[in-house]
């Protein structure tokens, strides 16, 4: 007899839909398995058999075949132990066919017929409600993060046992209930850090604040113990709130990854990824012969903290430009190419000079060419992706005495941030860009026009500080979204004289 | 002064290993460079002049006479100069100090064709208000018909030099390897202006590279070629007091530019100050000792300025001060301080010489 049961697997961060079919026939004993399959999937044949035996069946010594279909599509991960054991027993004619029309089962099995946690359970039951399905039957742990999907119910059982018995009696199963925007909601009130921690150090503040709200990338340059990762780590917590949209692909990539607390439905907070300067290229944008997600896709819709920038390897660094642009990373390998988010915000720091402490001559005794040795690792085609650059100071104890109910919360910043980031939507509804940081030098010209006296400023500002040509269209970038903050239509003198503040250093003129 | 002669001298100054002291004796011993030049190897070991380095030295550098008189004539095609000690094109003012070199090489002009000279010296790791007041210094200087003498080192020794350059001035650079090696590397722009506009002098042979033993020797031509000496900044136990005590040696006025007593880099100054150079408080001390009645060069400006840009200006100092600081001082928001620390830069009287770090520009 013939068993047919749904599944799938997960190429990429999105699920693809698998059917898994047993033929049970007359021969010698034997159980085939067949399908373009991964090894995890191959071995699925001993936990099925003996799980199946433990939870009380009896497999008649016959010749079981079972298929994976599409044929063409390589079948990866621990999702396939369950609708194979269902499969066969419906094939076996313990299970009737009927009952698992409609319905999509994934998990792997123990043993003891047990079922355990599965990787990409968001993004499986997201592709079942993509294609009409109804029900999904998942492993416990897997329950809340499933049940995000609107329109399908997702059971959330224990053992095959369980399984069974729900396909036999659905009326007596009841679907995991989650409310993902209350959800969302606590997941975003359970993150500590704040800005109100940060003494002093306002300018860096408002840099951060004008990052935030243009989604620029930013570079902070600073002596040890200036608050530069402090900074960095409490940007998530004033960028817009994630949108249910966001929190899904995030939750998708962080399944697949398997990074999803088992406990938790929904990534909520925007991440804050901050790998170490001895990450290889392969970490970064995602790698291995079925390619994992890597830092820039775990940062997606957050922050990716390069500390120690000089000290990154270069080409780590390098592989990030074409993301920068693209919002998005393509793997190509033997198998097919894989296409994982990218949409990050780059967040770099730095020491001024390699003992850290330049320009306080009194410390620092690096030499001016060691300075700019230092410096010049950075390529300039990074630099040239990085608008916003702050320099901090070494903080003094009156910084830090200060009292520190003055300063602002990270609510607050965050309401000013998300009133720029709605005027933006409302000015490139039109357009395919959401950010001022994604405007182009045509874009520009149309959406950032300045007056006379405006161009007068930058042609002086320009003379007087010899700044390179490349430095132009940053400025005005970042000057738009000051604009923006301060609510203003159009860009003026003082939004570009702070922008110019903020430009990233130029070779020639550091030192 | 023949040009056989001439060519001797320059085989003797190839032999580096025989320096200053042991040429002078080597003459007081033979007489004159052409018997010098004659002595066999024996008669040298005689002489009990030159130890057994030297000697090796002398015998496996004889044997090239012929490829260096070859390359003497190439260099002196090329614009690259020998002059001995009898040779007219040899500085007056190095043949009355100690320890002087028996020949120099040169590029660009010959160092008798500048009346007056100082040289401005200091550290390499100066200030930003070092650096700009050396360059004003080198400026000024030029404009009353001073030539300006330095080692083209990083920092102070470079910026007076380009500031007596860009004012239209001539630059001397002393070397510490030979003039055809541009040490440090960063400042070739320098060199080549000072090929073109000055020039650039040296003892060692051609093609010596700039080793650390040879500036020592390279700081008593610095001083010996000029009329005095001004340090603008130089910490205590430096390279720039070597150059001082060979100024003392040599009878050259030292000016010092005073610093504040906590500073590091104004310690050398400091304390020189202490022990009797003079003291350069003004603009016009120099125009004094150059005899120049050219005392009123300080071009007055008047600039307005708002009262938001005053109250800036005011909490700015000589030194650095970051954005934070002035933040705190003035109690601006952010943005406004921006701005207006923008169009105290362009009016050109606040100077950011870091990103995000201001002072005020250095006014003599």
């Amino acid at each position: 007899m013939l068993g047919k049961v749904l599944s799938g697997t997960v190429t990429g961060i999105e699920g693809v839909q698998v059917m898994v079919e047993a033929d049970i026939s007359d021969g010698l004993p034997q159980f085939d398995m067949v399908g373009f399959l991964a090894s995890e999937v191959k071995e699925a044949r001993e936990r099925v058999r003996t799980a199946i035996k433990n939870t009380g069946y009896i497999l008649e010594p016959k010749r079981y075949t079972i298929n994976l279909s599409p044929a063409n599509l390589r079948k990866e991960g621990n999702m396939f132990d369950l609708p194979i054991a269902v499969a066969v027993l419906i094939g076996s004619g313990a299970v009737p066919q009927r009952v698992v029309e409609d319905c999509m089962l994934f998990g792997e099995l123990g043993l003891d017929g047990t079922l355990r946690p599965i990787n990409g359970t968001l993004p499986l039951v997201t592709e079942a409600g993509r294609l009409g399905i109804k029900r999904c039957v998942v492993p416990y742990e897997n329950g809340m993060e499933g049940s995000v999907v609107d329109g399908v119910d997702v059971f959330a059982l224990k053992d095959l046992k369980e399984v069974i018995d729900y396909l036999l009696n659905p009326e007596k199963y009841c679907p995991v209930i989650t409310d993902a925007a209350e959800m969302l909601l606590k997941e975003m009130r359970s993150v500590k850090e704040d800005f109100s921690d940060i003494n002093g150090q306002l300018a860096a503040k408002r840099a951060t604040t004008i990052a935030a709200a243009g989604f620029h990338n930013i570079l902070y340059i600073g002596p040890p113990g200036s608050g530069k990762s402090m900074m960095a780590r409490r940007l998530p917590t004033i960028l817009p709130q994630l949108t249910l949209d966001e929190a899904i692909e995030l939750t998708k990539i962080y399944s697949i990854c398997g990074l999803l607390p088992r406990n938790k439905a929904l990534v909520g907070a925007r991440p804050f990824r901050s790998p170490h300067h001895t990450t290889s290229m392969q970490a970064m944008t995602g790698g291995g012969r079925v390619p994992k997600p890597g830092e820039i896709s775990l940062a997606d819709r957050g922050v990716l903290f390069l500390d120690e920038l000089p000290e990154f390897n270069n080409s780590t660094l390098e592989v990030l430009r074409q993301p920068l642009e693209d919002r998005e990373i393509v793997l190509a390998r033997v198998h097919g190419s894989y296409r994982y988010p990218a949409n990050f915000q780059m967040v770099a720091a730095m020491n001024p000079c390699k003992c850290g402490y330049y320009p306080d001559r009194t410390r620092c005794k690096c030499t001016t060419a060691d300075v700019n040795r230092y410096l010049q690792k950075i390529s300039q085609p990074l630099l040239d992706r990085i608008d916003l650059c702050i320099e901090m100071p070494k903080l003094e104890y009156d910084d830090l005495a200060l009292q520190s109910d003055k300063n602002e919360t990270s609510a607050q910043i965050r309401e000013k941030v998300e009133r720029a980031v709605n005027m933006q939507k409302e000015r490139y509804k039109n357009e395919s860009i959401l950010f001022n940081s994604q405007l182009n030098a045509k874009l520009i010209e149309k959406y950032c026009p300045l007056g006379e006296a405006e161009n007068k400023l930058l042609g002086e500002a320009f003379e007087a500080m010899n700044l390179s040509a490349r430095a132009y269209h940053r400025i005005i970038k970042v000057a738009r979204t000051i604009a923006d903050l301060e609510g203003s239509e159009s860009i003026t003198t003082s939004h570009l004289s702070e922008a110019i503040g903020y430009r990233t250093f130029d070779k020639e003129v550091w030192g | 002064m023949s040009e056989h002669r001439e060519k001797l001298w320059y085989i003797l100054n190839y032999i580096a290993e025989i320096g200053p002291v042991t040429t002078q004796k080597l003459i007081e011993y033979t007489g004159d460079i052409e018997e010098l030049m004659e002595l066999s190897t024996d008669e040298l070991r005689e002489s009990n002049i030159l130890n057994d380095k030297m000697l090796r030295a002398w015998n496996d550098k004889r044997p090239m006479d012929d490829a260096l008189i070859r390359q003497y004539e190439e260099n002196e095609a090329m614009g690259m100069h020998f002059a001995s000690i009898e040779s007219e094109n040899y500085p007056e003012r190095l043949k009355n100090i100690p320890g002087h070199p028996y020949g120099i090489h040169y590029i660009g002009r010959n160092a008798n064709d500048y009346a007056r000279t100082a040289s401005i010296i200091g550290s390499r790791g100066c200030t930003g208000y070092g650096r700009e007041l050396a360059t004003e210094i080198g400026k000024r200087l030029s404009r009353i018909g001073v030539c300006v003498i330095s080692g083209m080192a990083l920092g102070i020794d470079a910026a007076g030099q380009w500031g007596a350059l860009n004012a239209g001035g001539a630059s001397v650079g002393v070397l510490g390897g030979g003039v055809d090696v541009c040490y440090p590397r960063e400042n070739m722009p320098l060199y080549e202006r000072l090929m073109s506009d000055g020039s650039i002098i040296s003892e060692q042979p051609c093609g010596c590279p700039a080793l650390p033993t040879n500036f020592r020797l390279r700081n008593r031509i610095i001083s010996g070629l000029s009329d005095c000496v001004i340090v603008v900044e130089a910490r205590k136990k430096s390279g720039t007091q070597i150059t001082v005590s060979y100024a003392l040696d040599q009878g050259r006025d030292i000016f010092c530019v005073p610093g504040r007593l906590t500073d590091p880099l104004s310690a050398g100054c400091n304390e020189m100050i202490s022990q009797g150079a003079r003291i350069l408080h003004d603009f016009s001390e120099l125009a004094q000792y150059f005899e120049s009645d050219d005392l009123n060069v300080n071009v007055a400006r008047n600039i307005e300025l708002s009262p938001a840009e005053m109250l800036v200006y005011e909490k700015l100092t000589d030194d650095l001060q970051h954005i934070e600081d002035l933040l705190m001082a003035t109690g601006l928001p952010v943005a406004d301080l921006m701005s207006v620390l923008l169009n105290l830069e362009i009016k050109g009287v606040v100077h950011q010489q870091i990103k995000n770090y201001f002072r005020r520009c250095v006014r003599l």
